[in-house]
Formats: C-alpha cells, structure tokens, sequence
C-alpha cells in the first residue's frame, strides 16, 4: 500500500472524509446511502473513492464479513492541522504562497531588534500625539 | 501552409526579440522605477507595478500584433497592400505569406509551441493541486466570524486570504483569543480589502506573466508588488480611525508569530514587509491618486501604437532580414 499523506482531496473525497470524521467508520453501503444516494452517485463511484482515501493514507480498512470497512486515520484537526501548514508554511514565491495574503508575512520574521526598534518608534509616536500610555 | 508556418516561425523569432529587449528594458527601468513608486500611494504603486512586471509578456505580444497589424489592414482593406515594395526582406504578412519553413525556422517553431504547451499544463496541474486544497478545507474547515471570515481551530496564530476567483478570510482561534478587539476588527478589514482588490488572484496573475523578465528583478518586482498589496490594505484598515493603531496591529501580529514559531532557525528573517508597513504607518496618509493614471497611459500607449505600426512593421522586417541571412 502506498501512503502519500498530504496529497490535495478532490471535492468528492473530502465530503466523504468529512463523513468518516462526523460519523465513525462506515462501509461502502452506509457511505453509499449517506452521500451516494443524496447526490445521485453510484456505489461504484464511492467505492473508488474510499479506496482513494485508503491509498493516500487518509483512511484504514478492515474486512468486516465480506465487506471492508473505512474508518479515518487522522482526526478532523490533524489534517486541518497538514492542509494549512502546507500553504502557510509554503517559502515566499512558491507556488501556494501566492494562493494566499497574511496579515504578516508567516516565512519571514521581522528579528527581536527590529521588532523591538519599531515598537519603540511607535511608543515614541504615541507620546508625541499626547496619547494616553 | 509552409509558407503560412515559415511567418508563423517568423513571428515567434520576433516575439522573442521583443521579449528580450522588454526584459532588458525593464531591468534597466527598475531603479528608477522603483524609486518614483515609493513616493506615490499604495493602490497606483500597485497598479504600476502589475504592469510592470505583466510587460515582459503584454508588449512583446502588443509589439507582435503592431508588426502584423499592416498585413492585416491591407488584407480587409484598410489600408495599401506594403507587400510589393517589401519583396526582398524576411516577410511578416500573414496576407501574402512567402517564406518556405526552413528547419531552423521549423525548430523554432515546434521548440515554442513545446515550452508553451509543457508551460501551460504544468501551471495548471499545480494550480488546479492548491484550489483542491483551498476547496477541501473551505469544506471541512472553520465557523463564521464575522462577514466574510472564518475562524478555524489552530494553535497558530494567523490571518489570511485564502482563494482566487472568490477568496475567503481565514482567521486562527489563536489569532482571535490572543487579539484586542479593536485589533481583530484592524486585522479582518485588512483582509477584507485583499478580498475587495482579489490580491492572490492579482499576485498569481503577475507570478505567471512576469516569467519572462530576467530573475532578479522579476524576484524583486514581485516582493515589491506583495508589498505595495500589503501597504494598500493597510490604508484601508487605517480608514477605520488611527494610522498608528494599524502599525500596532501589524507588530502585534508579529509579535505572536514569532512567539509561535517552534523552529525560527527554519524562518528567513529581514527588514522586509513589517518594518516598510510600519514605518509608512507612521508618516501622515499619502494623497489619494487624483487622476485615473491608467487612462492616460492606455491613450498615450493606443496613440503611439497606432503611429508607430509601420515604422515597426519594417524595421523588424529589416532586423528578421539580417538576422536569417546570418544564420
């Protein structure tokens, strides 16, 4: 079995993964009847899809009577947790980096002195506007 | 159809001549460019500066299509057929097409059409890669905050703009326990300003049409245009009252990322985007443009491309001429 955490999820895969997480582990019926039926897909298409998620390691198995059964293998907060870092963590110029805008650039650190040199600079600012410390 | 493709072939050998002399051209602009937009507003620094570094693709082409322009004016009978007195030189007129494919000619034209189909796919491969990502996580992750943000469980703290077509603000829960207020409310309507000007959308734009422009200053033209966004939505921000209250916000910020940081060995550090905000946070409020700049521009451009057509047409002619009696 290949496992190739952090692989991005097409939009069929994370509506199902969102199922594992909402409802403990299914199999391919109860997964069927819980997103195939409702968006008219069929059984095969949501097999393929937790076989998806199983080879990219976001799912295990286990055989149930004739049956696999699909249970995630990170919790919801974990994978929130890869996803983000993935694009926040992503060098300035790179690819996902370009996806997003921070409010402060989150590759780049300003350095304790010059941090510390601008709040003094601000601080000062404030006093000469007579504001209240 | 040799014919056609030996123009064809022909073209791209100019495009890539104009390509070359923009990117040239830009590199020995930047300086003073650079300097003039630090003095102007944030929004038309901008604004410029997509310009700038989009030209290495937008004039080759424009330069391209005004070389092309005679031959297709005489063709729907515009203007007099030039093709006669032109005979003897490399040809570029789709209207009467006279040079055969050569193979040189013919590499050329299938190394282009190459590197722009290989280009094109990769780029989209990638792209369509991070929109699943921000398509998975718009799913899965995150409860409303206030209008048009999100907060989402992290023990990061962070604030961004997620999203091209229709970007969304996300927020960190520990951005929002850590925050005043009256900061968080800075912090979101900076975001809400990338929203508004669709920055990420704007910087991929620039990313992918700046490619052409020698390294170094494309590396420079982008980090110029990140901040001059950055500075845009900060005037915004700073719109809901105090100027110093936004550079408090901004070192704030900061502040709680590098406190977070759990290996700073791993970060770049540098004067870059936050000490640049700061700093213009602490100088009175830049005058607003007062005039649509790019009016003016685009009418300046449209009156000297429509002059300059011919006097192009013929001396690319004349260059292409000597270039192919060379090889």
């Amino acid at each position: 079995m290949t496992q190739r955490h952090g692989l991005a999820l097409g939009r069929l895969e994370t509506v199902v993964l969102d199922q594992l997480w909402a409802h403990g582990a299914a199999d391919v019926a109860a997964m069927h009847a819980r997103v195939g039926e409702p968006r008219r897909l069929t059984r095969n298409t949501i097999q393929s899809t937790l076989e998806r998620l199983y080879r990219k390691g976001l799912a295990d198995r286990y055989k149930r009577g004739r049956a696999y059964e699909y249970r995630a293998r990170l919790t919801r907060g974990e994978w929130l947790t890869q996803s983000l870092s993935r694009l926040l963590d992503a060098t300035p110029g790179a690819d996902s980096a370009l996806v997003l805008s921070a409010f402060v650039d989150l590759a780049e650190r300003t350095g304790e002195a010059n941090l510390e040199a601008l709040e003094a600079l601000v601080r000062r600012r404030r006093r000469e506007r007579g504001d209240p410390a | 159809m040799s014919a056609e493709l030996g123009t064809l072939a022909l073209s791209l050998v100019a495009l890539l001549g104009f390509g070359v002399s923009t990117s040239l051209g830009s590199a020995l602009a930047w300086p003073a460019l650079r300097h003039a937009l630090r003095r102007s507003h944030p929004e038309r620094s901008a604004r410029c500066l997509f310009a700038f570094a989009t030209a290495a693709t937008w004039l080759p082409l424009l330069l391209l299509c005004l070389c092309l322009a005679p031959g297709f004016l005489a063709l729907i009978g515009v203007s007099q057929d030039h093709c006669l007195r032109q005979a003897d030189r490399a040809h570029l007129c789709f209207a009467h097409p006279r040079l055969a494919l050569t193979l040189p000619l013919g590499i050329v034209l299938s190394a282009a059409i190459a590197v722009l189909v290989a280009g094109s796919v990769r780029g989209a491969r990638r792209l369509a890669r991070w929109q699943r990502e921000l398509t998975g996580l718009r799913l899965v992750g995150g409860e409303p905050l206030a209008a048009g943000a999100r907060r989402i469980e992290s023990l990061r703290p962070f604030s961004v703009t997620l999203g091209l077509w229709r970007p969304e603000v996300w927020v960190s829960s520990a951005l929002v326990a850590a925050l005043p207020s009256a900061q968080l409310a800075i912090v979101l309507e900076h975001e809400r300003a990338h929203v508004r000007r669709r920055d990420s959308l704007r910087r991929l734009v620039a990313a992918v049409l700046s490619l052409p422009q020698l390294p170094a200053v494309r590396r420079r033209v982008l980090a110029e245009l990140a901040l001059a966004c950055e500075q845009a939505c900060d005037e915004a921000a700073a719109r809901l009252g105090d100027r110093l209250a936004v550079a408090e916000t901004v070192l704030a910020v900061e502040r709680l990322i590098a406190q977070a940081t759990p290996h700073p060995s791993l970060v770049g550090f540098g004067e870059g985007g936050v000490a640049e905000r700061v700093r213009s946070l602490l100088e009175p409020a830049p005058a607003e443009p007062a005039s649509p700049l790019h009016w003016w521009l685009g009418t300046a451009l449209a009156i000297g491309a429509v002059c300059l057509a011919h006097p192009l047409h013929h001396l690319t002619e004349r260059w292409l001429g000597w270039l192919l009696s060379v090889l």
